[in-house]
C-alpha cells in the first residue's frame, strides 16, 4: 500500500559530477534509514522549481523522496510497503 | 525512385508499465496495468505479463481484474514518462540528428549518415538498445527497413525486446500476404471501406487499379496503393522542423455524465483556460472555437464558431464556447467535452485592446499565467471551478511530444 507523507525531512547526498545527486540516507521520525538502492530517478518541474525524485529502497520498504534543486530542500513524498 | 535510406523505427516496450517496475522492483515480472487517474480511467499499458492474460488498452479497471484477478493496478504518473522519454530522445541524439519523435514511447530514426560513422544498421540499432538497457533499464523493440512504413512493421515483428530488418528485396514477398490493417495509418474503418472492394492483403491492394482507388478514396487512393506496395517516401522530420500547428485544443472524459449545463459551463471554464494557457505560452491566437460533445453513448459531435478578432484569453475563450452550448438541446448526458482554438495567427507585438474591460481581462489572464508560471499549475484558479474537483486528464495521448507547439491535440 502507498501511503503519501509529503513531509520535510534530512538527507544525507552524494554529488557527483557533472550534475548527478544521489541520496545514500535519510532521517524519518527519528529514524535513520539507509539507501540500499535508487530504483528510478526522474526529473520535474514544479511552477520555475526543479525537482529531481528518487524511488529509493531502504529497509524493507520503497520510498519516493523528492529534491527541490532551487531551494535545497528533500521531501519525502510517498511510503510503499508492498516491497 | 526512391534513393536509399535506412530507417529505423523504435518502440519502447509497455513503456508505462516497464517505468513503474523498475521504479517497483517487487512488480518485476508481475502482471501490471497502468491505469488513468480519474474514476472512469481505463488502462493506458499494460505488462507483457498482464498481456498473457489478455488485458489490453482501453479496458476499464474492472475488466482488467475480471481478466487477471491478480493484476497490479499503478495510477500513471506522466512526469515520469515524459522525462524518460527526453532521456531516451537524448540517446537516439548521440547516432543521428534526424530523430522524430512519433509518440511519447516511439521514434523514427534516419540513420543513412550515420552507417559510416557507427557501423551496420544492427549494430546501431544494438548499441541504441544496449543504451537504453544500461542507462534506463527498459528494453525497446528496433525495426530497420528502407523507409518509415517498412521500419515501423520491422519493430513489431518481434516484440518485446526484438530487433528485424526488412530489406527491400524482402519487400514484395512479405507485403503479399500482409493483412492490410498492419499498416501504420490504415486503421478498422479503412479496413472495412477496402474489404467492399475485395482487398483484405496489401499485395490485393497494391495490385488494384490507380482509377478504381481514387474514385473511392480520392487523392489518398495513391498513397494506400503505395503503402501497399511497401513505398514511403516521406522524410523523417527532427524535432524542432514540426510543421506549425494548426490548432490547440484539450478534451477531457468527465467522471460522470452530466447534463446540468451549468456544470458544463464550469468544465469548458477549466479546458477553456488550458487552451488559453497554451495558446498565450506559445504567442499564437485564433479565431474559430471548436467546442466537441461527446454523449453517454459515445456520438459524437463539433460545433464552431468563427468571430471577427482572433483571442486567447480564458475568457473569450469560454464566452464562445458558453455561446455555442446555449444553442445546443442536449439529447443525452454528456460524457466529454472538448474545446479547442484553431484558425490561428501568430502574435508578433502585443495589441492593446481598445475597452477598459477587455484590457483588464488580459492582464488578468497575464498574472494568473505568470502565477501558474511559477508555482505550478492549478496555483491560481477561476473562482468558480473551486466547488468542482477538476483535474485535467492526467492521460498523455499518443501525441504527447517533448517540446513546443503541436499539431495534433492533446487529450
Ligand atoms: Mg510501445
Amino acid at each position: 500500500m502507498v501511503s503519501q507523507i509529503d513531509m520535510p525531512i534530512s538527507v544525507g547526498a552524494v554529488f557527483e559530477p557533472p550534475d548527478r545527486v544521489r541520496p545514500v540516507w535519510f532521517m524519518w521520525q527519528g529514524r535513520r534509514y539507509v539507501v540500499t538502492k535508487v530504483t528510478y530517478t526522474w526529473g520535474r518541474r514544479e511552477g520555475a522549481c526543479r525537482v529531481q525524485d528518487f524511488s529509493v529502497i531502504a529497509g524493507a520498504n520503497l520510498y519516493q523522496i523528492s529534491f527541490y534543486r532551487d531551494a535545497m530542500a528533500w521531501r519525502l513524498m510517498a511510503v510503499d510497503d508492498e516491497g | 525512385m526512391e534513393r536509399d535510406r535506412i530507417i529505423l523505427h523504435i518502440d519502447m516496450d509497455a513503456f508505462f508499465a516497464s517505468v513503474e517496475q523498475r521504479c517497483r522492483p517487487y512488480l518485476m515480472d508481475k502482471p501490471v496495468a497502468v491505469i488513468g487517474s480519474g474514476a472512469r480511467t481505463v488502462v493506458t499499458t499494460a505488462s507483457y505479463q498482464a498481456r498473457k492474460y489478455g488485458v489490453k488498452t482501453g479496458m476499464t479497471a474492472y475488466e482488467a481484474r475480471k481478466m487477471c484477478p491478480m493484476i497490479h493496478l499503478v495510477t500513471v504518473d506522466n512526469r515520469k514518462y515524459t522525462d524518460t522519454s527526453c532521456r531516451i530522445v537524448k540517446i537516439f541524439q548521440m547516432f543521428t540528428p534526424l530523430v522524430e519523435v512519433f509518440s511519447i514511447d516511439e521514434a523514427f530514426l534516419d540513420i543513412t549518415g550515420s552507417i559510416s560513422l557507427f557501423g551496420s544498421p544492427e549494430s546501431i540499432a544494438g548499441r541504441i538498445k544496449a543504451c537504453i538497457n544500461k542507462d534506463l533499464g527498459l528494453t525497446c523493440s528496433v525495426g530497420i527497413g528502407p523507409n518509415k512504413l517498412l521500419a515501423k512493421l520491422a519493430s513489431g515483428a518481434k516484440k518485446p525486446d526484438g530487433l528485424f530488418r526488412i530489406r527491400p528485396c524482402d519487400v514484395q514477398g512479405l507485403m503479399d500476404g500482409l493483412s492490410v490493417e498492419e499498416l501504420c495509418g490504415i486503421g478498422t474503418r479503412l479496413a472495412i471501406s477496402l474489404e467492399h472492394l475485395g482487398i483484405k492483403t496489401c499485395g490485393q491492394l497494391g495490385r488494384m487499379p490507380l482509377c478504381i482507388l481514387t474514385r473511392r478514396f480520392g487523392v489518398i487512393g495513391e498513397r494506400l496503393k503505395a503503402m501497399a506496395q511497401g513505398k514511403d517516401y516521406s522524410p523523417v522530420i527532427p524535432i524542432g522542423e514540426e510543421p506549425e500547428a494548426k490548432s490547440v485544443g484539450h478534451s477531457m472524459t468527465l467522471d460522470r455524465d452530466i447534463m446540468d449545463k451549468s456544470d458544463i459551463l464550469c468544465y469548458l471554464l477549466h479546458l477553456s483556460q488550458m487552451v488559453g494557457r497554451r495558446a498565450r505560452a506559445y504567442r499564437v491566437a485564433g479565431r474559430t472555437v471548436t467546442l466537441t460533445v461527446r454523449y453517454a453513448d459515445f456520438h459524437t459531435f463539433t460545433i464552431q464558431k468563427t468571430v471577427s478578432r482572433a483571442i486567447n484569453g480564458s475568457q473569450d475563450i469560454w464566452n464562445i464556447a458558453a455561446d455555442i452550448l446555449s444553442d445546443i438541446s442536449l439529447m443525452q448526458p454528456v460524457r466529454l467535452l472538448g474545446v479547442s482554438l484553431s484558425n490561428l495567427f501568430p502574435l508578433r507585438a502585443r495589441q492593446l485592446s481598445l475597452f477598459e474591460s477587455s484590457r483588464r481581462q488580459e492582464e488578468v489572464c497575464a498574472v494568473m499565467d505568470k502565477i501558474n508560471d511559477r508555482y505550478g499549475e492549478g496555483a491560481i484558479i477561476w473562482g468558480m471551478l473551486l466547488p468542482y474537483c477538476l483535474h485535467g486528464s492526467r492521460i498523455i495521448s499518443p501525441s504527447w511530444r517533448p517540446k513546443g507547439i503541436r499539431k495534433v491535440n492533446v487529450k
